[in-house]
């Protein structure tokens, strides 16, 4: 269920858009669960910087990662549009902070472009394509990648 | 697959409930407290496993169980008597035979050795029994030769050639349909062996008033011809021959045309029959005298059944997923009707409104429904000191000595998560209480004991906590010699004060293992350290008190659930956060002269005259950079686990309340100095302290460097 992008061509696929700052990414909605309103969340001692705190997700306790943050953006600062989009990976259950979320896009795996040979870390380590759509481009992010590895060994 | 799959865990699951059944009628047998029907239920144990291995192809474990169940069956005919020498065969079988279980499950492999012993010891005991049959009544003896039976499948399936002609008369008792067995799937079977024709014989079917709807009334005959021979047949009954009688005969030619139409003229009679019976009018039927009473046999059967019936309904199996979603769901509806009723007052709605007071009996009904699904979890220790027995007899027979063992207050009920984790303890406890406590026979002879040691488990309730004893009769802990390894191995210093419990509760400590040589019991490399560490792991404490010359008890207690946990809510920053309870020593406002600096940037409280570390617990725990004036906040003395207190310096209390224990580690990850986390009333999460951790690791820290090793987390992650 990984949001690989090793497929098919020709497959169709449904991708979650939304934005940090000026800039939009994509996640595949396969690995969303639900999307909520901002709730402020209980800060973690000793977290990476990134890591905003946990949430009550009906009585599961959430973590939630300030995606803006996690990419080497800027802070997200709260509004009444920033969500947090649950994502699972695995068996492990996270929620990504972003300012708001803007689509739902189908395309298909040709739509996708190899992601630009830019030095950044945010292209490097979590941007696994762009697609260009009516003038924007809209990256998608493999959110694999998202959890700092450390929550993978302790799940 | 997986519907197999699921078959086989229901085996697995049966079997350890089968094996449950045996150990208790062994015990009980073993005890001369046996009546017919406890050797009854030990032999249908046995025999159910034999029956669902069979299906699964386990031939180890059909064997032995087939070995055991006929050594078994000669019990229950009254050909064998249990003394107390058989018993520990039949015992010692019931250990195999759960290891074949276990082995067939995928644990490790049994040994060879120790089956073939138990299955001589069986043979045995059975060569005595046929001696002893021979020599009296001779009632059919003959026809339990139990040797052909134990066939195995191989043989089977190449049986001899050439085509023979069986008639099998097929008489189902109303128990083997009671046991889920179908009669129609044997016949089914039957027939597949080769060619032939059925007769069904509907002569015994009562009158419908008469019917009772889980009898058994049918007999079939059954004219086959196949060339797979008589074991073939035979072993398509194997696990119903008890509940059906049965004849198997060779005939010289098929006689399918004798059975054949009788069977439909008999079948139409009987509809015609019922049918008549149906029509006939209501009144006539309230006026028809009472059905004659059935004979006693029968009536004796009908009323066992009754009684299975009632006791298979009394409880279901659940998936404990399931039941942890519900106990995560009434968490939840415990948080939102505190919520709804918060908002109800914060819009002004009057305290005896008809609101408001709705808003108490569900909180009411909340509460209920949260202590009944708690509940749900809870069970017996009967499951966990249903396997002392066997380690006892395990452990005393390598030691060489000679031990009984007593449990008291099995049905104490407990939370299953902590049933799981007790086990492990409570084992190593009874094995060092054996190997260490109790003398072998002839030095408790000499000290005027009874050759026999005795240890006695009991579980009982004590303050919303389980406390569970172990006891023992041996000598008690040698004080002088344990004082020397603790002084030889520098745990404490040569010329130490300390009183009798102090010094008992030396064996509590790392690196203290008072057998010279690392016993094969006791020893493993591990110690009472290890079990004191997973005590405490579960929030619970051990204790040890001792009587020289009369024994030792180890006490432990143990909170009743790990799902809750009562805790005392503080706030440190804009934070709210819980503090076990059974970590606090008592709480208290520091005064301006109390604190004192110590060090480059520790405190020290004064606490009547004992200065203890004063840790910022905001600052601990990075929410704020630099530490609050003590004299604003309040401290909350605690004691860890290993004895030593510290100080805790929050903000503000709360005040006291239960919380559900939720898993941080699921979705996130261990965070230092916090052990798990929880939901408070107004949804927010909340972190509940790990107190051990916390000022072990403010002390670490300090030693290491003034900053903070702050994130392992990040050093980890990048």
């Amino acid at each position: 269920m990984s949001s690989d992008d090793m497929r098919d061509a020709t497959t169709k696929r449904e991708l979650i858009a939304f934005r940090i700052g000026e800039q939009e990414f994509c996640v595949d909605i396969t690995t969303v669960r639900e999307i909520r309103g901002f709730v402020p969340a209980t800060p973690l001692p000793h977290a990476p910087a990134y890591v905003n705190g946990v949430i009550n997700l009906r009585g599961t306790v959430l973590p939630v990662i300030d995606l803006g943050l996690r990419m080497g953006l800027a802070r997200i600062e709260p509004t009444a549009r920033s969500v947090i989009v649950v994502a699972k990976m695995e068996h492990q259950l996270f929620g990504l902070l972003v300012d708001a979320v803007s689509d739902i896009l189908t395309v298909t795996d040709e739509a996708i472009q190899p992601t630009p040979n830019v030095a950044s870390e945010l292209a490097q380590s979590f941007v696994r394509g762009v697609i260009a759509l009516e003038g924007r481009m809209i990256s998608l992010i493999a959110a694999e990648a998202i959890p700092p590895r450390q929550l993978d060994m302790a799940a | 697959m997986s519907a197999m799959d699921d078959i086989r865990q229901t085996f697995f699951e049966e079997c350890a409930e089968q094996m449950t059944e045996v150990e208790t009628g062994l015990l009980a047998m073993e005890a001369g407290a046996a009546d017919a029907d406890t050797v009854n239920a030990v032999f249908r144990a046995v025999h159910s496993i034999k029956g669902g291995a069979g299906a699964f192809n386990f031939t180890e474990l059909v064997a032995f169980a087939h070995v055991f169940e006929t050594t078994l069956d000669a019990v229950r005919a009254g050909r064998l008597t249990v003394g107390a020498e058989q018993a520990a065969v039949l015992l010692r079988a019931a250990d195999v035979l759960a290891d074949l279980v276990a082995a067939a499950h995928g644990g490790a492999g049994v040994d060879a050795e120790r089956r073939e012993a138990s299955s001589g010891e069986l043979a045995k005991l059975l060569g005595e029994e046929g001696g002893v049959a021979d020599a009296g009544e001779g009632d059919g003896m003959e026809g339990l030769d139990f040797t052909p039976v134990a066939v195995s499948f191989e043989d089977l399936a190449g049986g001899p050639a050439g085509a023979q002609d069986f008639r099998i008369v097929f008489r189902p008792h109303a128990g083997l349909y009671a046991k889920a067995n179908e009669a129609l799937r044997l016949i089914r079977e039957c027939l597949a062996l080769g060619e032939g024709s059925v007769a069904c014989d509907t002569g015994a079917v009562p009158t419908l008033d008469a019917l009772d709807p889980e009898g058994a009334y049918l007999s079939w005959t059954i004219v086959l011809s196949t060339t797979a021979g008589e074991a073939a047949v035979r072993e398509i009954f194997e696990f119903v021959e008890l509940d059906c009688d049965l004849t198997i005969e060779t005939v010289s030619a098929p006689s399918t045309a004798e059975a054949q139409p009788g069977g439909d003229a008999d079948i139409a009679a009987l509809l015609a029959r019922m049918q008549a019976e149906i029509a006939q009018p209501a009144a006539e039927m309230d006026a028809t005298p009472p059905q004659p009473v059935p004979p006693e046999a029968e009536r004796r059967k009908t009323t066992r059944r009754a009684e299975d019936g009632v006791a298979t309904a009394s409880s279901i199996r659940v998936e404990l997923e399931r039941v942890d979603r519900l106990i995560d769901l009434v968490g939840e509806l415990v948080i939102h009707q505190v919520m709804l009723a918060q908002r109800a007052a914060q819009a002004g709605l009057a305290a005896r409104s008809e609101v408001a007071v709705g808003f108490d009996e569900l909180e009411q009904l909340t509460r209920e429904i949260q202590d009944s699904v708690m509940a749900i979890r809870a069970q017996p220790v009967k499951s966990v000191f249903q396997k002392l027995p066997r380690l006892v007899r395990e452990v005393a027979g390598v030691t060489g000595k000679s031990v009984g063992l007593v449990t008291e207050g099995e049905y104490t009920e407990v939370d299953k998560t902590v049933i799981e984790r007790l086990s492990d303890p409570l084992t190593h406890m009874i094995r060092n209480a054996i190997d260490h406590g109790i003398e072998t026979p002839d030095r408790r002879i000499a000290a005027g004991k009874p050759a026999e040691g005795t240890i006695r488990v009991a579980a009982m309730h004590r303050s919303g906590r389980i406390v569970i004893e172990v006891s023992d009769d041996g000598a008690g802990i040698d004080r002088p010699v344990v004082r020397d390894i603790a002084v030889g191995k520098g745990l404490i210093p040569a010329g130490a004060q300390l009183s009798d419990d102090e010094t008992d509760n030396l064996i509590f400590l790392p690196g203290f293992s008072t057998k010279e040589a690392v016993s094969e019991l006791s020893g493993r490399g591990v110690g009472m350290d290890v079990v004191k560490r997973s005590i405490q792991a579960l929030g619970g404490r051990v204790s040890i008190s001792s009587q020289p010359g009369k024994g030792s008890v180890f006490t432990m207690s143990l909170p009743l659930t790990l799902a809750v946990l009562d805790g005392m809510v503080v706030t440190a920053g804009d934070s709210a956060l819980v503090v076990p309870i059974t970590a606090i020593v008592e709480t208290l406002k520091p005064r301006r002269g109390d604190v004192s600096s110590f060090g480059r940037d520790n405190a020290l409280i004064n606490v009547r005259d004992s200065f203890l570390p004063l840790i910022d617990v905001a600052c601990e725990l990075g929410y704020r950079a630099t530490p609050t004036d003590p004299v604003l906040g309040v401290v909350v003395l605690v004691e860890s686990d290993n004895g030593q207190r510290s100080a805790l310096l929050f903000d503000a209390i709360q005040g006291q309340r239960q919380v559900v224990i939720k898993s941080l580690e699921a979705n996130y990850g261990r965070v230092p100095g916090v052990a798990a986390a929880t939901i408070m009333g107004d949804g927010r999460v909340a972190l509940i302290l790990d107190v051990d951790m916390l000022t072990a690791q403010s002390r670490f820290e300090q030693i290491a460097s003034g900053q903070p090793a702050f994130n392992s987390f990040v050093q980890a992650a990048e």
